[in-house]
């Protein structure tokens, strides 16, 4: 299996502090990353300059074997994003925001966001203003997902979830995605919720990776119980 | 995608919109219902488009990136798969776009309301750095700079107030800039240079650094992003700076003016003027402007005087024109000699700030006065008078103070016919001020003779070209009566001619020998409602003719001019007639005997000079400081300077 997104040397600061520092990262094709992490370890930073939200100050960053600049843009056609923060438009309707997103991504699927919104139960005249936080986490799902990405990034997506979405969520629809091929990267820092999907675990600590590699061997190797106890071991 | 981007941004402004369109609305009904009353129509219109449709467009600048920055969805246009500069591209266009259609929409209204269009397009505005604009033209600027400066702005900060203050600082901070640059360029002579095109420049020197900091910075962080934009934004608006003022000095098309006319006279049969080329002199036999003396010579206002078969001028030369040079040369340019240098230290006029010079009717005498300099503008400063041959020689000087120099504020009409003496004009300055007065100072013993008390408006015009006569309107307090006088000026009798209800005498032109007087007046303070002309032959004794003028002026604002013209055997009068804007020719008795329709690029609401030259007439016209012929033989228009 290729790599789909390549990290190297990866500095970036906000001010004096120093939130990541040459970090390198590789992300297998067609696995479920976990990326784990304290709070503000950097772990939404690492993925915003991923997304090109926020430029890097060093470092190189290759996806699909391209090396991305802070300015190219096209590579997010093939990513599919998350926030940990929905950041939608108030005044939009869900249909107005689905269509605004359809001119942007060349492989939009109409047809997987109806889908999408039915199974989150979305209504396409709702005001995005007036959705809760859970409904604008599954309408950010919905757009992810409608633009077919080759790569699905997922910062810390399900706290704000109910228990049934989240297990929907988790248990179902992450597990088809993985068996459809496409590459999955997860933060989050409830670790318990990665047990049973995550394939590859990176766990970021005082700005770097502390670690990162297969979780089974990892767990063998390490002689952990389980991921939670994996990421105390490698943090502690 | 850009579509969807426009169409997003457009959605979320209709509340912007429908509220501009409210105000202005709302001024405009206004305007409709008060125009009536002088002087609210033009407050309300200026208030529009010079106040409030620039603060329209400066809203929907700072709605540019603020409200994604306040809202925290700039981070979902950032990571969708759209280059940064699409977004930004998308979001000024909307916004510009809207800014331009409202301000287009309200510039339009002005086609409907013919009172509307003679307001904005005739009320000149001469801010010190444009040699004027309409108000339209001026409001647009604004409203431009005020988009850019607020829009680029806009994604530094979601605080809509503080964008809004600082994009008002700036402004204002750049016009403080501009007025210092101005003023002390201006000294730079011959190199006039006025920053026209400066509000296109400086707001893409805006647009520029906001759209590069866009791309490079990291909006997370807005101090870093306001340090890249402050870089940008500098170094673009420098280099504004130095491209308008290079273009200007080349003397670029669509961003004059590049030159300045001063002290336009007619005299013997010529029309004489300084510009920043120097003195020139337009011949009508030859048709063609010939320049005099070194190009190099910097005459301010006041500084030109013809008598004779002499010019005399001052030079403003060294830093800042602060050194003065008096010279005087042949109306042909030549025999130039420089008669003294505040410069040299020999000369009775070393370290001295002169101040106005005349030359007596014949030629042969030379008035001046000076100021030394450290005196400053103290109350009692003493102000010198001197007076010499027109060759330099035998010169002659005299402290002018108190009662002859009230507080510095002293002018040198002219000499007396029998260049014994000379016409002096005392006019009160700040902080005191005294009652203006007309005095003949008498030179041999050093004495003056008030003439006139109490001369709150002068005009050089009123003294006939001989120095013999002096004419004047006042209102008489016994009757309330508007009365028009003329006073001999060598036996200092004054003779009443009319006395009526209201009619004055502006615009005051005498024929070359002195004879009789044209003039006209209205009515009328802030528009032009009754025009009356009037001849008087001083010979006679009597009106030659007085009317009420037929054709309207061409604008409310617009105050014409007569002239003399063929030696005096006919006057020029205009411009003239709404519908046909024209130069008329009338005899003596007033009588239309030709009209000439001024060409289509001739701006006649911005004429500034209108002068008789033998069979040619001289207007100046336009922001540009233009000169334009009209030769009466063949009715045809030529531009001469």
């Amino acid at each position: 299996m290729g790599e789909i997104l390549r990290i190297e040397r990866l500095d970036k600061s906000f001010g004096r502090s120093m939130v990541l520092r040459n970090l390198d990262l590789t992300l297998e094709q067609g696995k479920v990353h976990g990326l784990l992490g304290r709070n503000g370890a950097g772990k939404t930073t690492l993925i915003r300059i991923i997304m090109g939200i926020i430029p890097r100050d060093e470092g190189s960053l290759w996806f699909n074997g391209h090396a991305i600049t802070y300015r190219d843009t096209a590579y997010k056609n093939d990513i599919g994003y998350v926030p940990e923060d929905p950041f939608f438009y108030d005044e939009m309707t869900i249909g107005d925001l689905l269509k605004l997103n359809s001119s942007f991504y060349s492989r939009w699927d109409a047809r997987k966001a109806e889908e999408c919104l039915d199974r989150f139960a979305l209504g396409r005249k709702s005001r995005i203003g007036n959705c809760s936080r859970g409904m604008k986490l599954k309408l950010g799902l919905a757009v992810a997902l409608a633009s077919n990405p080759e790569l699905l990034i997922l910062d810390d997506p399900t706290s704000g979830l109910d228990i049934p979405t989240r297990r929907d969520f988790l248990r179902d629809l992450i597990g088809r995605l993985a068996e459809e091929g496409t590459t999955i990267l997860f933060s989050t820092h409830l670790v318990h919720e990665l047990e049973r999907i995550v394939e590859s675990v990176h766990i970021l600590h005082g700005g770097r990776l502390a670690f990162s590699g297969d979780y089974g061997e990892a767990k063998r190797a390490r002689g952990a119980a389980d991921l939670e106890d994996l990421f105390l071991r490698v943090v502690a | 995608m850009m579509f969807r981007l426009v169409i997003k941004e457009w959605k979320e402004s209709r509340f912007t919109a429908l509220a501009a369109l409210v105000v202005g609305l709302g001024l405009v009904l206004a305007w409709k219902v008060f125009s009536a009353r002088p002087g609210i129509g033009d407050i309300l219109a200026g208030t529009l488009f010079l106040v409030a449709l620039p603060l329209m467009a400066m809203l929907f600048g700072a709605r540019g990136f603020s409200s994604e920055l306040q809202a925290g969805t700039w981070g979902f246009l950032s990571s969708r798969p759209i280059p940064r500069g699409r977004i930004w591209t998308a979001k000024y266009l909307s916004s510009l776009i809207l800014v331009l259609a409202i301000y287009g929409l309200f510039a339009s209204l002005t086609l409907l309301f013919p009172q509307a269009r003679n307001i904005l397009a005739t009320v000149p505005f001469d801010y010190g750095v444009y040699g004027g604009k309409s108000i339209l033209a001026l409001g647009a600027l604004f409203s431009v700079l005020l988009f850019h400066v607020a829009f680029a702005l806009s994604f530094l900060t979601p605080k809509l107030m503080s964008i809004i203050f600082v994009s008002l600082m700036i402004p204002v901070g750049l016009a403080l800039l501009l007025f210092g640059y101005y003023q002390s360029l201006q000294f730079l002579y011959p190199y006039l240079v006025g920053l026209n095109g400066i509000f296109i420049f400086v707001s893409a020197s805006f647009a520029a650094a906001s759209l590069l900091t866009y791309l490079k910075a990291d909006l997370s962080q807005p101090k870093k992003a306001r340090a890249l934009f402050s870089k940008y934004a500098a170094g673009f608006v420098a280099g504004s700076l130095v491209l308008s003022a290079g273009l200007t000095w080349i003397g670029g098309s669509f961003i004059g003016p590049s030159k300045f006319v001063w002290n336009l006279t007619e005299h013997a049969s010529k029309v004489f003027f300084t510009s920043n080329r120097g003195v020139m002199a337009y011949d009508p036999a030859a048709d063609e402007v010939q320049a005099l003396g070194k190009r190099s010579w910097r005459v301010m206002p006041f500084s030109l005087s013809l008598g004779g078969d002499k010019v005399v001028l001052l030079n403003y030369s060294g830093w800042r024109g602060m050194t003065q040079e008096l010279w005087v040369m042949d109306t042909d340019g030549t025999r130039m000699k420089l008669l003294s240098s505040a410069r040299e230290k020999n000369s009775p006029f070393f370290d001295h700030f002169f101040s106005g010079c005349r030359v007596s009717a014949d030629g042969r005498k030379i008035a001046l006065l000076t100021l030394p300099k450290g005196s400053g503008f103290a109350r009692n400063y003493p102000c010198v008078l001197w007076w010499m041959n027109a060759d330099g020689t035998g010169a002659k000087s005299l402290a002018l103070r108190e009662p002859l120099n009230p507080k510095g504020a002293i002018q040198i009409v002219g000499w007396t016919k029998s260049n014994q003496g000379l016409i002096l004009y005392q006019f009160g300055n700040a902080p005191v001020r005294s009652i203006p007065k007309l005095v003949v100072f008498d030179l041999a013993s050093g004495t003056g003779r008030l003439i006139v008390d109490d001369l709150p408006v002068f005009s050089l015009s009123a003294v006939s070209p001989l120095r013999d006569f002096f004419v004047r309107d006042f209102r008489d307090d016994r009757d309330q009566k508007k009365v028009i006088s003329i006073l001999d000026l060598d036996t200092f009798v004054e003779t009443e001619i009319r006395r009526t209800e209201g009619l004055g005498v502006r615009r005051i032109r005498w024929t070359p020998d002195g004879e009789a007087f044209a003039f006209l007046d209205w009515r009328g303070e802030s528009r032009l409602e009754k025009l009356f002309a009037g001849v008087y032959s001083v010979r006679k004794g009597e009106f030659l003719s007085l009317r009420e003028m037929d054709e309207a002026p061409i604008s409310p604002q617009v105050f014409p001019d007569i002239a003399w013209i063929e030696g005096g055997a006919a006057l020029a009068f205009g411009p003239a007639g709404r519908a046909e804007p024209s130069i008329e020719v009338l005899s003596p008795e007033l009588k239309v005997t030709r009209r000439f329709p001024v060409p289509r690029s001739f701006h006649a609401d911005r004429m500034y000079a209108f002068l008789g030259a033998g069979s040619k007439i001289v207007v100046g016209v336009g922001p540009d400081k233009d000169l334009w012929r009209l030769d009466l033989a063949t009715g045809g228009w030529r531009k001469i300077f």
